[in-house]
């Protein structure tokens, strides 16, 4: 995903907003994250972004 | 380009193997792809943002690229079916931004339209269309022909304005308790305007 997009997107909880995790990125290609994590701080909880693109899917549907 | 093109450009879109009967996965084919699109494109209802709900393959969300839109977002709660829609997005070269997300828990700011062939079981378009119309203003869907009545019962208080063509869908066999190769069904194609 490009780093941008995280405007749009939003916790599929809380409807909060996210962060991309800097430190979890473990592969990017130019401005487009391939493999890391997104976290919401309200609900304390990680949503990989997995081949770039981020999984939205609350823990129990993964 | 004209509708007969695009169809035959859509074609070439590659569907998936697995198809999950849960999720109704009924793959649009191209001829009903290319009518929406054409429609949508035909109203200038393509040059913004645009969002393809329950993507699958990303037939419409290629096809809204092709036209022109300038940012186009595909989503879908099955990874497997997301896998298949990038290949596509790949071979089509265009740039779509995936989305992994369950439509109701999806929680998208707002785009300038949303396409979508929604599940048509058990009433699940309903939460297909509550989405849209929180997050767009044009709304371009396909419904079973039959529940007609309900749609139109549903959407009375929630949009402004909307239109229907109907048309016929040739669903190919899928699963397992399809007893034809292809059955065509009667679909309703509506455009909301929220």
């Amino acid at each position: 995903m490009r780093r941008d997009l995280i405007d749009l997107l939003a916790c599929p909880i809380c409807k909060g907003d996210l962060i991309i995790e800097s430190e979890s990125i473990s592969k990017e290609e130019g401005d487009e994250i391939i493999e890391g994590r997104l976290y919401c701080s309200r609900c304390k909880e990680y949503y990989p972004i997995e081949d770039g693109v981020p999984i939205l899917l609350p823990p129990e549907m993964r | 380009m004209n509708k007969k093109k695009l169809e035959i450009l859509l074609e070439k879109i590659e569907g998936f193997n697995g198809a999950k009967a849960y999720l109704e996965q009924y793959a649009t084919p191209a001829p009903v792809a290319a009518e929406l699109l054409h429609y949508a494109n035909l109203n200038g209802d393509l040059n913004g943002t645009v969002c393809d709900l329950g993507c699958g393959a990303g037939i419409l969300a290629i096809g809204a690229k092709i036209l022109g839109a300038e940012e186009v977002y595909a989503i879908d709660l099955d990874v497997d079916a997301l896998n298949v829609a990038k290949k596509n997005a790949k071979t089509y070269k265009v740039e779509i931004k995936f989305i992994c997300a369950a439509v109701k828990d999806l929680n998208l700011k707002s785009v300038d339209t949303v396409l979508m062939n929604p599940p048509f079981g058990s009433h699940k378009d309903r939460i297909f269309l509550d989405k849209s119309f929180e997050m767009a203003n044009v709304i371009y869907s396909m419904h079973n022909g039959v529940t007609e009545e309900f749609i139109r019962n549903y959407v009375v208080d929630r949009c402004k304005d909307f239109e229907v063509k109907r048309i016929k869908f040739p669903i190919k066999r899928t699963f397992p308790f399809h007893k034809k190769d292809v059955r065509e069904i009667g679909v309703n194609l509506y455009r909301f305007q929220v």
